[in-house]
Order: C-alpha cells, then sequence, then structure tokens
C-alpha cells in the first residue's frame, strides 16, 4: 500500500487500526525523499536517524496512547 | 512530517539560508516544534528557504534552489517553498512554515497543496527567530507561524496543535477558545469574491482559478457577491502593508545606503502613491509615522468587521500568476514579474498577499485546480478575526467540488 500521499487524518485511523506502523510510515516518506528529492530539492538538513528513533517510540507508546490526542503518525 | 528550516530543532543548524550561520545550533527546539513533538509527529527534516526568508522563492548559498514539483524550471514559491514542494512530492502528511509577505499561501498556490495564515497573534512564534536568536516568547507584527498540508482538514487537526499562547506570556493567564465555523454548509455561507487589484492586473490563470471556486460556491447554494461597498479601500491597504513590511525589513536586516535613501525620499512628491514610493517610505518610517500609520491600520480593521458582520469569507487571489520561471536576479527590485505578457514589478505580486496580512486577519490557501499550462492555481480564503475555523471549514466544503489536491503522475 502506499501511503506517502494519505492524509494525517487518514494515517493517524490507519495507525489506531493497525493497518501500519510508524516505523512503516517513516521508512516510506525516507524513500520517497532519497528517490526524489534530488530533482526537487526541498529537504535541505534531513533528519532520518532521529526520524526512524520516534517512530519506533511512537510504535511502542501506541496502545498506552490510544485514548489521547494522537493523530500524527501515530 | 517537514519543518520549514527556520523554526529551531534542537540537534540541527537553523541559518534561514545565511552562509555565516551554517554552525548556529539552538538549544533548544521551537515550541511550535515542541507542541508537534508532543503530539506525536515524527520530523523528517527541515525544508528549504530563501535567505532571511526574504523571498517568495526559496534558494540560498548554503542549499540551493527548490524546484516546483509541477514544472523544475519553475520556483516553488516562499519563502515556505521547500515545505509546500515536500507536500506535493508526498514527503510527510503535514509541514510548518511561516507568513509574512504570503509565504505560507505563494508556495501552496504554486505547488497546488494547503496552507492556513493564522490571526495575528494566534499561534506562538518563539523559537522562529533569524539566527543568531534569542529565541524569546515576541510578539510579533504581520508574521505568523501556520499550518500546510495535502487537506483541508488535517491544516484545521494541525491548527489545533499549534493554536494557542505561549506560556513564559499570555499563556499565564488566557485560555484559547476559537469559535466553530460560522457554518457547516455552503448554502449558508456569504462570501465576497474579489479578483481586481488597483496596483496589478490578475492574469488569465489566476481569474480562471478564482473563477471555479465562485461556481463551486454559487453551485453549492453560497451566496456570492462580486462586489460590495464595505470592501476596505485595495490601495490603501496595499500602501500601508508597505510600510509595515518594509520598515520592519530594514529594522531586522539593515541596508548600507540609509544616506543615499533619504535623499531619494526628501525627493518624493507628497502625492505620489506608488508601490514603490511606499517602499522608500517603509524604509524610513521613524516610530512617529509608524504610529500614525498604525492608526490608519486600526481605521482598516474596523471597516473589516463591519464586512465580516455582512459576509462570513472575502476569495481573492494570493498572486497574480501561477508558479513563475526561477529568477536569481540579486537586486529583487531589478525582478519584473510576468502577467500574460506585460513586465511588473516583481514586489508588487505581495499586494494580495498583504491584503489579510496588514490587519492579522485569517486566510486559508487552497487548490482551485490547474492552468492551461499544467501549473496548479490556488485562492484565498480570508475570515474574521479569530473565526479561523470559519474560513477552513469553507475550504473543506470546497475541496469537495474542487477536488483539493492533486497528485502529479
Amino acid at each position: 500500500m502506499e501511503w506517502n500521499y494519505e492524509s494525517a487524518e487518514n494515517l493517524a485511523a490507519a495507525l489506531r487500526a493497525g493497518d501500519v506502523t510508524s516505523a512503516e510510515l517513516t521508512d516510506g516518506a525516507i524513500a520517497a525523499i532519497e528517490r526524489d528529492d534530488a530533482a526537487i530539492n526541498a529537504i535541505c538538513v534531513k533528519d532520518f536517524d532521529r526520524a526512524r528513533d520516534a517512530a519506533r517510540e511512537a510504535d511502542r507508546a501506541r496502545p498506552a496512547a490510544r485514548t489521547g490526542r494522537c493523530w500524527a503518525y501515530r | 512530517m517537514t519543518v520549514k528550516e527556520s523554526y529551531d530543532i534542537a540537534g540541527l543548524p537553523t541559518t534561514w539560508g545565511m552562509p555565516q550561520y551554517r554552525d548556529f545550533m539552538p538549544a533548544e527546539d521551537a515550541l511550535q516544534v515542541s507542541r508537534l513533538k508532543a503530539a506525536g509527529a515524527v520530523v523528517l527534516g527541515k525544508t528549504n528557504v530563501p535567505v532571511g526568508l526574504q523571498d517568495i522563492q526559496s534558494f540560498n548559498p548554503l542549499h540551493g534552489t527548490t524546484n516546483n514539483p509541477w514544472d523544475h524550471s519553475r520556483t516553488s514559491g516562499g519563502s515556505s517553498g521547500g515545505s509546500a514542494a515536500a507536500l506535493a512530492s508526498g514527503f510527510g502528511a503535514l509541514s510548518i512554515g511561516s507568513d509574512l509577505a504570503g509565504s505560507l499561501r505563494t508556495p501552496a498556490h504554486f505547488c497546488g497543496i494547503y496552507s492556513h495564515k493564522p490571526s495575528l497573534g494566534l499561534v506562538a512564534s518563539r523559537g522562529m527567530v533569524p539566527p543568531p536568536g534569542p529565541a524569546l516568547p515576541a510578539e510579533l507584527d504581520l508574521a505568523v507561524a501556520g499550518p500546510m498540508a495535502r487537506t483541508a482538514r488535517d491544516l484545521a487537526l494541525l491548527l489545533d496543535v499549534m493554536a494557542g499562547p505561549d506560556p513564559l506570556t499570555h499563556g499565564v493567564a488566557y485560555r484559547l477558545e476559537l469559535p466553530p465555523a460560522r457554518h457547516e454548509r455552503l448554502a449558508d455561507f456569504r462570501v465576497l469574491v474579489v479578483e481586481d487589484h488597483p496596483y496589478i492586473p490578475t492574469g488569465a490563470a489566476v481569474r480562471a482559478g478564482v473563477q471555479r471556486t465562485a461556481d463551486a460556491l454559487a453551485a453549492g447554494g453560497a451566496r456570492v457577491d462580486r462586489h460590495s461597498p464595505l470592501l476596505p479601500d485595495l490601495a490603501e491597504s496595499a500602501e500601508l502593508y508597505r510600510l509595515f513590511l518594509f520598515s520592519g525589513s530594514v529594522a531586522r536586516f539593515p541596508v548600507d545606503e540609509l544616506a543615499q535613501l533619504r535623499s531619494r525620499a526628501a525627493e518624493l512628491s507628497p502625492d505620489d502613491r506608488s508601490l514603490q514610493a511606499a517602499v522608500l517610505r517603509g524604509m524610513l518610517l521613524s516610530h512617529g509615522d509608524w504610529m500614525t500609520a498604525n492608526q490608519r491600520r486600526e481605521l482598516v480593521r474596523h471597516q473589516w468587521r463591519q464586512l465580516f458582520a455582512e459576509y462570513d469569507a472575502v476569495v481573492c487571489p494570493i498572486t497574480p500568476t501561477p508558479a513563475f520561471p526561477h529568477d536569481h536576479q540579486p537586486d529583487p527590485f531589478k525582478r519584473v514579474l510576468d502577467v500574460d505578457g506585460t513586465g511588473y514589478p516583481y514586489f508588487d505580486q505581495l499586494v494580495w498577499a498583504g491584503l489579510p496580512t496588514m490587519p492579522g486577519l485569517p486566510a486559508t490557501a487552497v487548490p482551485t485546480g490547474r492552468s492551461t499550462e499544467g501549473l496548479p492555481v490556488g485562492v484565498q480564503l480570508i475570515g474574521p478575526m479569530f473565526e479561523d475555523r470559519t474560513p477552513l471549514k469553507l475550504a473543506e466544503l470546497l475541496e469537495r467540488e474542487t477536488g483539493g489536491f492533486q497528485r502529479r503522475t
């Protein structure tokens, strides 16, 4: 499934439903940047290692966070 | 998601595209970055900007030029041009930018995505400051931080995370309570559509975008007017905006030739109401002049309050044309914007962005489809002060009619 063009609203729903993990979404976005940004040059400072760490942390925290305000990649 | 380069993120440099600050490392996350992380956002990186955020294209000596995803020979817009290009390219679902001269809205218009310029003062800006800082909880004039996304509803979700006073200042005493949108159905909206400006013509591609929006509103049953005596004088608004914009710009980024500017200003006729004269006067504005201009601004704000008693939103262009070809002429006063074959001074295209910025009104940039050349065309929906949810809801309702963000295939 291609997630890179989904809305944050739909991503949050997919994460809550367990259809995808934050780590998978993050890896997909990083792959798109590495593939396509050479021609666009939108991302001037990459922070991929910390993004992957934050995604894994979000995946670990999700069951506990289900009732919170958790819309973004969570 | 991504974050505009101009926001502090601990562990990454904040340069605003200025080579002398290539190693400037802020100690803390900007307040907005903290709020995003607390809400669970994963930050992929920072997005490109023009030098000092002082342009509506995004290129600088440190990070090069951001291209428009729809046509690489054209600009993505600026100053939040990296963020808009990232969203149009599928790099993250959300981004945050800022807007002083259309910097949220122009890149959205050029790249076919959504952005929202919040009401002045609604979104705390601490940690969005030119290096070398310091990151103070200052109340800015004109400039705002705001959300960018591929859907209108995502803008509203992101604004909910961003909005609210800085806990160091107004947050001590004030709690945020934004009113809901005035209406839930297109048929209940009362909208004024404006497409002509006294200082610069609107090109055919943007006119067509305004028309598509007006048609969608009318098809949905909204009340659509094309003229109203309640609209504040556009020339007065453009002149005031110039004074504030260039006075602030020179205060932040001093110019070397003040004596020369003074002698040129002394030669201006008092009757010269051109935008070029307003630039010069703005650069030399004294504090007393600023107070006088600010009083004129309060009158315009009062006129807008009266307008918004009769209307819920004003639809108008963001700039007169879709994305233009890269133009790196070092002196922006020598650049020329081509509007359907006629050249106009580059900065004159800012008049539409300045219309809500000068009084501090919220404005949502929405895609309306593409030009005959295949370039995205956006318009802005200006709303009543602190009623940000009203233009955001209108953007959401229009999205169903006009198709919203289109992925480039």
